[in-house]
């Protein structure tokens, strides 16, 4: 138990320290390297620190050199000077493995949350690189917060390249989307321990681009509204929402218990034929035939959820070309549809 | 243990991610055993039988996998015909290394009494090596095979140290290092990353060179068991014949290079190492002397202790010179009489013999300072008297009544020692490397009838004579003459140039040298070999070696010749280099420094201080100058928030300026020029040169711009239109 209360204590002391630092050290870089959509890395941006085999190397030498002493052995002291002087050559190395490249990134990025996106980057060089790593520093975070599956997860969310040749270089860092709004990327890592891997060469750049990221898209779970039809015939339900849109009727709402007196042309012949009973689709009294969205007429749950919804239904009408307008508290969008309009709607529910 | 160790952390990584491994290009695990190979290679004379079995098994084994597991991959994926990519082949399962690992700590364990505490512990470094090898699962495992495999190639170095070896093994070194370059840019070609490597390992020479000059050389910090080996050279118990069959012997002794001219070769008489015990068969240290040894062992051979010492007398000039004796796992030194050194590790005995503190197990080099002059114990102790006329008198009975006989005719010592050189000059005796056998030793069978023998076999009945005659004597080994290199300008000494002598002590005189060699064969003395004894020797060796005609061309020895003085100032300025030396070094340096020349330092020094600051300022006026563009841009922003046209971090600048240019057009002409000229300056290549004056007039027209547009955010804000 104290143990346990010691190491919360421990973490509390730890995490706020930790973000202080984490802080200072994004104000700092802000200043050192600021954002920009083209850049160029050179010892102003770079920095370089020996690995942990850099580090157990240094020691090696520290062996060698106690070796040599200890036996008066001056080849072995010169053997051990001679790699002092190449771990120090090694170093300009693989600063300059870097040093000198040039990146150009001109594209914001869109997409739901949830999806893995490419982002298009253009790496110029002068002379070949080698052993090139490209990630975005969510992954750290990705890669914490699910510790199962670390490494895999960190290396889907990068891309290494094993030789940058002459000229241009298109490379696609991928970028996992993680919560739904517009804001910047955040900084993208460049490393680097090419060379003897003695040395790792990395870099923070902000190319100053944006991701607009939609709500996920999730199907309504009509079941959870505790609707009275069982649930596979809820399931159904979608799909007849989508064949009563394809020419403009009334909006479908639901289904219900077929009651007398109801025309048959509502019945639900589907559910009928498969013996779930009598059903009619009942459509709801839209004011015009045309589809309007409207956030604040999504049943019941919490803005991300029904955010989610929305989106789910835009996408898909976007894939069955169909038509419609969105209501959001805040701002509408008219009644339309095309490419353009769909993203534009999307990049409200983002915004909102 | 660490081998031990070692292997269980590899076992357990293994565990863990056995699941996945890394996977490799074949060309890289090639490397990995042909560099292995040569690792294990350098230390090939060292190892024992067995593990050399089982090295060349595992090796033979990963060689036929690897064979297969490529062929297997390159059926698999036929459209890269070069090379191919594929995981390690787990050639043992982990508990079988584990296994193996502990079995071969253990049998490593039991032999280590037989191989000494060093070789055990490099067939456990060479051993964990050998099995590491077989589990490349990970980057890790690479790094840590790449690291032992230095190691082992390293320490290969504490066995020989000659140039040709040290400078294979540095190349060796430098070459393990194409693994790991090979898993960092494996598009690379194997020509160019070679190229890439020597590259590197030429820039590196430099900066080893200064540090290897510069850094202070320590002292030994611990204790460190040593490399073992049978003894090499003389023996300090010398039966007669010994030297004769160490005479052909090719192998180096030591070399000297002398610091003036040198001595005449017949001055060349190198003292190892003073015999005093004969007990009829073998001539010794005697029991009684080494303990007087014992008690002054500490003596260092000092100059200045020398000539507080009562039984010498310092005479003459020195001679000083340079000693690289190789290694002869004993510890005597090699020196001409007498010898100081103000080395601290040299010690001097009572017999004036040097030694050194601790065995000889690697190529050692000592100064010394030589005064041939020197009267040797003007008086000799009573216990030193009776010890140097000892003799087994029943041994050699006729040599004995021999001795007396002269005693009696001669009463002056030298006149006695006179008359038995003469004797062996004149009498029919022959200097011969294959001295015909005699039996038990006898001294008189050698004296009276085979009148054939080497210089033990003079030396030993000449100092019997002299004992037997009241004058007390004693044996000196060590070496004679040797042979001048002069590419390097240097004397090398054999171990074939071995010698015995005699010491006799006369009364003023001390103690003196006479060689009874001498009289026998006096060309062995003045010019090394005389051609009798090189045609005994050619004959000798000519069974053993088929290349005899070869050496004798003329090239060949002058080749030999060369390829020997570099190893010679290698070994002289590399495995010499002392910390003494380097001290020496650094206070010539500092005197030359401080001679005269100072103010030509002085000023050198300062103008290339000034030409630093001149270099710095103007690249940093340059970068200052980018910078105060930035600035003005960042003060510009500053401004316009304050007029609340604020720039949202989102926008970039062109954004911002279409910004401007729809709400406040006024603004727009004076920051677009300003953010132009920003983006010009903050996006340009920086290889790209621009003079400075272009940049100042940038400057100057901004700051105009800037106040324009202060003066109009003002403006706006007063309302004035």
């Amino acid at each position: 138990m104290t143990n346990k209360a010691k190491k919360s204590a421990f973490s509390a002391l730890i995490t706020p320290l930790q973000a202080f630092i984490n802080k200072r050290v994004n104000v700092w870089l802000s200043r050192r390297i600021p954002q920009g959509a083209l850049q160029q890395i050179n010892y102003r941006n770079i920095f370089i620190m020996p690995t942990r085999f850099g580090a157990c190397f240094v020691l090696f030498m520290l062996l060698l050199f106690l070796l040599g002493t200890n036996y008066q052995n001056n080849v072995i002291i010169l053997l051990s000077y001679l790699l002092v002087s190449f771990f120090i050559v090694v170093l300009h190395h693989s600063f300059f493995n870097l040093a000198g490249l040039q990146f150009h990134a001109s594209h914001s990025l869109q997409g739901f949350v949830g999806s893995s996106l490419y982002f298009p980057l253009v790496v110029r060089s002068k002379k070949n690189r080698f052993s090139i790593r490209f990630s975005f520093e969510q992954s750290a975070n990705i890669a914490s917060n699910k510790s199962h599956n670390t490494e895999r997860e960190s290396k889907l969310l990068g891309v290494t390249f094993e030789q940058l040749v002459v000229g241009e270089n298109q490379v696609r860092v991928p970028y996992q989307v993680e919560k739904r709004g517009h804001y910047p990327l955040g900084r993208m890592l460049i490393i680097s321990e090419y060379g003897f891997g003695l040395f790792k060469t990395w870099t923070r750049l902000d190319f100053a681009q944006h991701i607009t990221a939609y709500p996920k898209p999730i199907a309504f779970a009509w079941s959870e509204l505790g609707q009275h039809a069982s649930s596979e015939a809820l399931n159904d339900n979608v799909a007849s929402y989508q064949d009563s849109f394809q020419s403009g009727q009334d909006e479908f709402h639901q289904l219900r218990h077929y009651q007398l007196g109801e025309p048959f042309s509502r019945v639900a012949w589907k559910q009928v034929a498969r013996g779930q009973g009598w059903l009619t689709k009942q459509y709801q009294q839209a004011l015009s035939a045309k589809l309007q969205l409207d956030l604040e007429h999504l049943p019941a749950g919490n803005i991300e959820q029904r955010l989610s919804w929305l989106s789910y239904v835009i996408k898909d009408c976007n894939e069955q070309q169909i038509a419609f307008s969105l209501k959001l508290p805040n701002q509408s969008i008219e009644y339309q549809h095309s490419a353009q309009h769909t993203l534009k709607c999307l990049a409200a529910l983002a915004y909102y | 243990m660490n081998g031990r160790g070692m292997s269980n952390a590899k076992s357990k990584n293994s565990n863990k991610h056995s699941s996945k491994s890394i996977i490799l290009n074949s060309k890289l695990f090639f490397a990995l055993l042909v560099l292995q190979l040569l690792n294990l290679l350098t230390l090939v004379t060292q190892f024992h039988w067995l593990y050399i079995l089982f090295a060349s098994i595992a090796l033979a084994t990963q060689f036929v996998v690897h064979v297969k597991a490529m062929r297997q991959a390159l059926l698999n994926a036929s459209i890269n015909q070069t090379s191919c990519y594929y995981s390690a082949p787990s050639i043992l399962p982990s508990w079988a290394i584990l296994l193996l690992a502990i079995a071969g700590s253990v049998a490593i364990a039991i032999a280590g009494r037989e191989l000494g505490l060093l070789l055990s512990m490099i067939h456990l470094l060479c051993f964990a090596y050998s099995l590491k090898v077989f589990e490349i699962t990970k980057r890790k495992d690479l790094y840590q095979v790449v690291v032992l495999g230095v190691f082992v190639a390293t320490s290969s170095l504490i066995f020989v140290q000659s140039i040709y070896f040290s400078l294979a093994v540095i190349v060796l070194v430098f070459a393990n290092f194409i693994i790991l370059l090979r898993f960092f840019a494996p598009s690379m070609l194997l020509l160019t990353q070679i190229k890439l490597l020597i590259k590197l390992s030429l820039y590196a020479i430099p900066f080893a060179v200064v540090l290897f000059v510069a850094f202070p050389k320590l002292s030994p910090l611990w204790q460190v068991p040593k490399a073992k080996a049978a003894k090499v050279g003389l023996s300090d118990q010398v039966k007669i014949g010994d030297i004769a069959q160490l005479a052909l012997s090719n192998e180096l002794a030591f070399r000297v290079s002398f610091e003036n001219s040198s001595p005449a070769h017949a001055q060349l008489y190198w003292r190892a190492l003073v015999l005093d015990d004969f007990d009829g068969i073998t001539w010794q240290q005697a029991a009684q002397s080494n303990r007087l040894r014992q008690q002054q062992g500490n003596n260092l051979a000092h100059l200045s202790n020398a000539s507080n010492v009562e039984n010498i007398v310092l005479r003459g000039e020195g001679i000083a010179y340079q000693v690289i004796a190789e290694p002869s796992f004993q510890s005597w030194l090699f020196a001409l009489d007498f010898a100081t050194s103000e080395q601290a590790n040299i010690g001097q005995r009572s017999d004036f013999a040097l030694f050194y503190h601790g065995i000889i197990s690697q190529t050692i080099s000592y100064q010394v300072t030589s005064y041939p002059e020197t009267i040797l114990a003007p008086e000799l102790t009573p216990s030193m008297r009776s010890l140097n006329l000892s003799l087994n008198s029943q041994s050699n009975p006729k040599l004995t009544a021999k001795a007396q006989q002269l005693r009696q005719r001669y009463s002056d010592d030298r006149a006695l020692i006179n008359q038995l050189l003469t004797d062996f000059n004149q009498n029919n005796y022959y200097y011969t490397l294959q001295p015909p056998s005699i039996q038990n030793n006898s001294l008189d069978e050698f004296y009276f009838q085979t009148r054939a023998g080497f210089c033990e076999h003079y030396a030993s009945a000449f100092t019997y004579l002299m004992r037997a005659a009241g004058i007390p004597s004693r044996m000196v080994v060590g070496y004679l003459g040797g042979e001048f290199n002069p590419n390097g300008n240097y004397l090398s000494v054999y171990q074939r140039n071995a010698h015995a002598w005699t010491e006799v002590w006369l009364p003023e005189q001390g103690w003196q040298r006479v060689d009874p060699t001498a009289a026998v064969d006096p060309e062995r003395v003045e010019r090394g070999f005389s051609s009798d004894l090189m045609q005994q020797y050619a004959d000798l060796s000519s069974g053993m070696f088929s290349m005899q005609p070869l050496k004798t061309m003329q090239w060949y020895k002058q080749l030999k010749m060369q390829i020997e003085a570099i190893d010679y100032q290698w070994t002289r300025w590399v495995i010499g280099y002392t910390g003494q030396k380097q001290s020496q070094l650094m206070k010539q340096l500092l005197t030359r420094l401080t001679q005269g020349k100072v103010m030509e330092y002085f000023l050198l020094c300062l103008a290339s201080v000034v030409l630093l600051i001149i270099a710095y300022k103007v690249s940093a006026v340059r970068g200052k100058k980018h910078h105060e563009i930035k600035q003005l841009y960042l003060k510009t922003l500053a401004l316009m928030s304050q007029h609340n046209v604020v720039k949202e971090h989102a926008m970039t600048g062109e954004k911002f300026t279409a910004f401007i240019g729809e709400n406040r057009p006024e603004l727009l002409v004076d920051f677009a020029v300003i953010s132009d000229c920003f983006q010009k300056y903050s996006y340009q290549n920086s290889s790209d040169e621009h003079n400075k004056s272009s940049l100042n007039h940038d400057l100057s027209i901004l700051k105009y711009h800037y106040r324009r547009l202060r003066w109009h955010l003002w403006l706006a804000k007063l309302g004035i239109k």
